[in-house]
């Protein structure tokens, strides 16, 4: 798993300034504790979709969204992944908002980046599964744009993420917190601008990848 | 013939999967197969029915999800679906049915936001059906968090007489998902009073077998291997499972040389189950038998009592401790959850967690204090309490096997706590004393834990599961006392063969070089097979003669524990600046927190406290916050700067609180300065708290009162701490769109009944507008906006 300390830096506000000295230790330091008591587990699954201007349709579920219908644009087969650091990185992070805030929020960048390095592992995984020549689209997560957080629901139920230990809220939030659902589409030429932040809107966002 | 006689002559066959068969059948991926009992039921008795004729002894009957919350918006309820299931399965023709329970789906909190009472209560609504319904057992089974277990058990056990069955899943590495290991579930399953144990789910029939000689080792019930049919692949979409039922069936066999009750589960078929029964065929079962040794648990880890004396931390105590005092009358837990931490890095396998005070809600705050530091560590907890209603509350909301500090030989105590022990499953200290006081010779404490082991047994408790507290008395009060406890000590182990522990440092009380005396004493009951001391891992002294007790007494191997304590501390030179040559406010600037702590400490014999925060700390403190503003430094700087503030303000607390006991020794009652009180919440259906946490500490920093609410946070907790406390204003944090609509009516609510406090919100998805819509007073976009708010308004209603 490539965990970065740019990407780390980028989820503590940083954006392209350097980490002093002592902030670049404790990251490594948490790291490797993160490392330690991370367990991370994943489950995916491909699907043939039906995508039209508004919605997509997987399986036995329908999901109602623009943003994600026009990210998934000639699609016909889809990817849903579940991905999870485990109990062990939930626990970490409280046991360093007891003891140490600054520890804290370092802690919670690392673990932000160290899911999105999963995934981005998982990925390569997927790939290697499906058709040579396929490629993925970026990863789209419920709860952004129009993608109503409520449709984890339909993805923990498809993949069945109690296999993982994935759960959720009543107000649909994944538990372990430092978990990631998302769907992926197949495509047949990799898409312009599809970086890791290009197809968001959202030029001003502090996390913004560049 | 009833199940518990059949199990001694032959080996018990569970049936195979049924979610499998179910979709094989037309059942769509993620539909609830729960509710074909009743839509479908001929289906169901199809499968049981197949299952039956391959020969097995038990059907699972079709309700692993069939709880009130899977079942929401089924429209089916949990007494027709089980009670259906239930007859379908009786009807197919198998000698027995369990009942089958799965896991609620949803996690525990401080995982998830289930409530541990609540999951009991999902269980037990399961429980009564599936017993009414006339089930032959409860299988309790694909669990994957201990504290599910618990819950589940609790259930099984308060509205049911039928013998609970219990099997989790762990990973190739014999863990559970949240983290415990065999010995740690084994323990707390067999406390709470299974008739089974063993596996199910997750792993193959081989991956099993490897498992198997760890699980054996702990089990002292007949044991359950009932695996799925390999390691599920992905083939083209569809889930793939690859052993045979002739492979299946051959690792069954060899496992039935362990387990007394095998059968299957994910991927597994009539035709692996008929493979399996014919290939165990007049197998005799082996015999089950006792594992003595003593153990307690946490969630991920099992600390054995033998070998090694084991350590318990003492300081969760506030007898004696001004500064716990004053955290435990403040509400203010995270000082006790450091108080664990730190005693945990410092050598502690268990933490003694004892929070009476006169004046404090001890079933209350004891819960609170148990349930918080098991959230931070996986170090087991003895729980020491005399108030029987705490015991009981903290023992439930324990997550593992607890040790609980404890009984002693005066019949009420026999006759009210070991009730309580044998029904949460606990361990339990036993002290040496009785009705008619403290035995002065060893022969009468003796004498005293010979009756109690007794009481226990009687009760059902093992007396594995008493550890007695030989007593230790200062030697300031009589020369001869500490020779009668180590007297005392070493025959209640060599002659009733039970574990002992003693609190070392009461040997000194009244003494001068109290740890002198303390860690002779150690050593002298190291040396005579103390199983367990109550200490403060703190104190070097202490730690310097445990270890080197386990080297001299050869139980430190390679003196590696030894060297490595002690090697590393020459050389270990501190990286940053001497505290001398720093002032206060560089060491907060430069976020030294050691430092600013020690500083701090240094200055308080003659600065006033107020005048430390007022001229040293807040003008550190607001450099640095401009310095955040103006991207000058990052949020990491901006809280190690909090963090150092808060250490000195702790030595600056702890001085405070010392003046303090000592002015009520002499009956004066010192005036404090009133702080002005913010209540603050992430607010329900949100379990994302850094944010809300970082606003406390910088708070905190500024001297305000923070009264912190938590994660998931009703409204109406809000409102209500609000009017109790008299805060003037509120802080909610939210991270996403659906939570927000729980901001907007907390507020809603706090305008209806509390108009007159102010209301500030920040989170990922707000943005001022967005925070105007929902009536917010104030938004932030970071930490310090929140600080220069609440700076704001209390610095301008002191001028009004």
């Amino acid at each position: 798993m490539k965990l970065t300390e740019s990407a780390v830096l980028r989820y503590l506000g940083y954006g392209n300034a350097a980490a002093e000295g002592r902030v670049s230790l404790l990251i490594r330091q948490i790291a490797a504790e993160l490392r330690e008591c991370a367990s991370p587990k994943h489950l995916f699954g491909i699907w043939d979709c039906r995508v039209d201007d508004s919605s997509l349709a997987l399986g036995n579920i329908t999901i109602n969204s623009k943003r994600l219908a026009e990210h998934l644009k000639g699609c016909r087969r889809a990817v849903l992944l579940a991905a999870t650091l485990g109990a062990g990185a939930d626990s970490l992070l409280r046991r360093c908002g007891v003891r140490d805030m600054g520890k804290a929020a370092i802690a919670q960048a690392v673990c932000a980046a160290m899911i999105e390095a999963y995934c981005d592992q998982v990925e390569s995984e997927i790939l290697q599964k499906i058709e040579a020549g396929l490629c993925l689209t970026a990863r789209f997560s419920p709860g952004y744009g129009d993608f109503d957080l409520s449709h984890q629901k339909d993805i923990l139920r498809l993949l069945g993420c109690g296999k993982i230990g994935l759960a959720l809220t009543d107000g649909y939030m994944l538990t372990p917190s430092k978990s990631v659902t998302a769907v992926i589409g197949l495509t047949k030429e990799k898409r312009a601008a599809e970086g890791k932040c290009g197809g968001c809107a959202d030029k001003q966002c502090a996390y913004r990848e560049i | 013939m009833n199940i518990k006689s059949r199990m001694a002559n032959e080996i018990l066959i569970f049936d195979g999967a049924m979610g499998t068969m179910l979709q094989a059948r037309g059942l769509p991926a993620g539909e609830l197969p729960e509710v074909w009992n009743v839509t479908a039921g001929d289906v169901v008795t199809d499968i049981h029915r197949a299952y039956a004729q391959a020969g097995c002894h038990i059907l699972k009957t079709n309700t692993f999800g069939a709880n009130r919350l899977k079942l929401s918006g089924s429209g089916y309820t949990v007494e027709r679906v089980v009670s259906a299931g239930t007859a379908l399965a009786k009807k197919a023709g198998a000698p027995y049915v369990a009942f089958d329970i799965g896991p609620t789906g949803k996690l525990l909190k401080p995982l998830g936001d289930l409530d541990f009472e609540e999951a009991v209560d999902v269980f037990a609504e399961m429980v009564a059906a599936g017993t009414k319904a006339g089930a032959d057992l409860i299988l309790i089974e694909t669990m994957s968090d201990t504290y599910e277990i618990k819950a589940a058990m609790l259930a099984a056990k308060e509205n049911s007489d039928l013998p609970v069955w219990v099997t989790f899943t762990p990973d190739h590495s014999g863990r559970l998902l949240t983290g415990g290991d065999i010995p740690a579930a084994v323990c707390l399953i067999e406390g709470l009073g299974a008739d089974a144990a063993g596996f199910n789910c997750g792993l193959g029939p081989l991956q099993m077998k490897a498992l198997l000689p760890e699980l054996v080792k702990y089990t002292s019930i007949p044991i359950i291997i009932n695996p799925n049919a390999g390691i599920p692949e992905q083939v083209n979409g569809k889930t793939v499972f690859n052993v045979t039922p002739e492979e299946f069936a051959a690792d069954m066999k060899e496992i039935a040389a362990y387990a007394q009750v095998i059968g299957g589960c994910c991927g597994t078929t009539p035709d692996h189950i008929a493979a399996a029964a014919r290939a165990c065929r007049g197998m005799s079962p082996a015999p089950v038998t006792q594992k003595n040794y003593t153990a307690v648990s946490s969630y991920g880890k099992t600390v054995f009592f033998g070998d090694n004396t084991v350590i318990i931390g003492e300081r969760i105590n506030p007898t004696g401790k001004p500064r716990m005092k004053q955290a435990l009358r403040d509400g203010d837990m995270e000082y006790i959850y450091r108080e664990g931490l730190d005693q945990a890095e410092n050598g502690a396998e268990i933490l003694d967690v004892n929070v009476g005070l006169p004046g404090i809600d001890e079933v209350k705050v004891l819960a609170q204090a148990v349930t918080g530091l098991q959230g931070v560590t996986d170090t087991a907890l003895q729980i020491d309490t005399a108030d029987l209603a705490a015991a009981e509350r903290a023992m439930r909301l324990y997550n593992g096997k607890p040790l609980l500090n404890s009984v002693n030989g005066k019949k009420e105590s026999l006759d009210t706590v070991l009730p309580l022990v044998k029904k949460y499953g606990a361990a339990v200290v036993a002290l040496a004393l009785d009705d008619d006081g403290i035995p002065r010779t060893a022969e009468g404490r003796v004498k005293i834990a010979g009756k109690i082991i007794a009481a226990a047994e009687s009760h059902g408790i093992s007396k594995k599961d008493v550890i007695v507290d030989a007593l230790t008395m200062t030697i300031g009060t009589g020369g001869d006392n500490a020779r009668v406890t180590l007297e005392a000590a070493e025959r209640v182990r060599n002659e009733l063969g039970v574990h002992t522990v003693l609190g070392v440092s009461n040997v000194s009380f009244g003494l001068p070089k109290r740890e002198l005396a303390n860690a002779a004493f150690f050593t002298l009951a190291m040396s005579r097979g103390l199983s367990a001391a109550i200490v403060n891992p703190m104190d070097s002294v202490m730690m310097d003669a445990f270890y080197a007790y386990r080297a001299l007494s050869g139980a430190d191997a390679d003196c590696a524990g030894y060297v490595g304590r002690f090697s590393g501390q020459l050389s270990q030179a501190s990286p940053l600046p001497p505290a001398e040559s720093l002032t206060l406010y560089d060491a907060v600037v430069g976020g030294l927190r050691e430092q600013a702590g020690k500083i701090a400490h240094s200055m308080t014999g003659d600065t006033p406290p107020l005048e430390i925060l007022s001229r040293h700390l807040i003008p550190a403190l607001d450099k640095v916050g401009k310095d955040f503003e103006n991207n000058l430094i990052f949020l990491p700087r901006l809280l190690m700067s909090a963090e150092s503030a808060k250490h000195a303000f702790e030595a600056v607390k702890s001085y405070i609180s010392k003046q303090d006991a000592e002015s009520e020794a002499h009956q004066i009652h010192p005036k404090h300065q009133k702080r002005e009180k913010i209540v603050l919440a992430t607010v329900k259906g949100d379990i994302h708290d850094i944010g809300k946490n970082i606003v406390k500490v910088l708070l905190e920093n500024y001297n305000f009162q923070v009264i912190d609410l938590g994660k998931n946070v009703e409204p109406a907790l809000v409102a209500e701490t609000v009017r109790n406390e008299q805060a003037r204003l509120v802080g909610l944090s939210a991270l996403m769109t659906t939570t927000v609509s729980y901001m907007e009516e907390t507020i809603r609510l706090l305008r209806d009944k509390e108009p007159d406090c102010r209301v500030m919100v920040g989170g990922a998805v707000l943005t001022r507008d967005y925070a105007a819509q929902i009536g917010a007073d104030f938004y932030s976009k970071d930490a310090m906006g929140g600080v220069r708010y609440a700076n704001e308004l209390f610095s301008n209603s002191e001028g009004a």
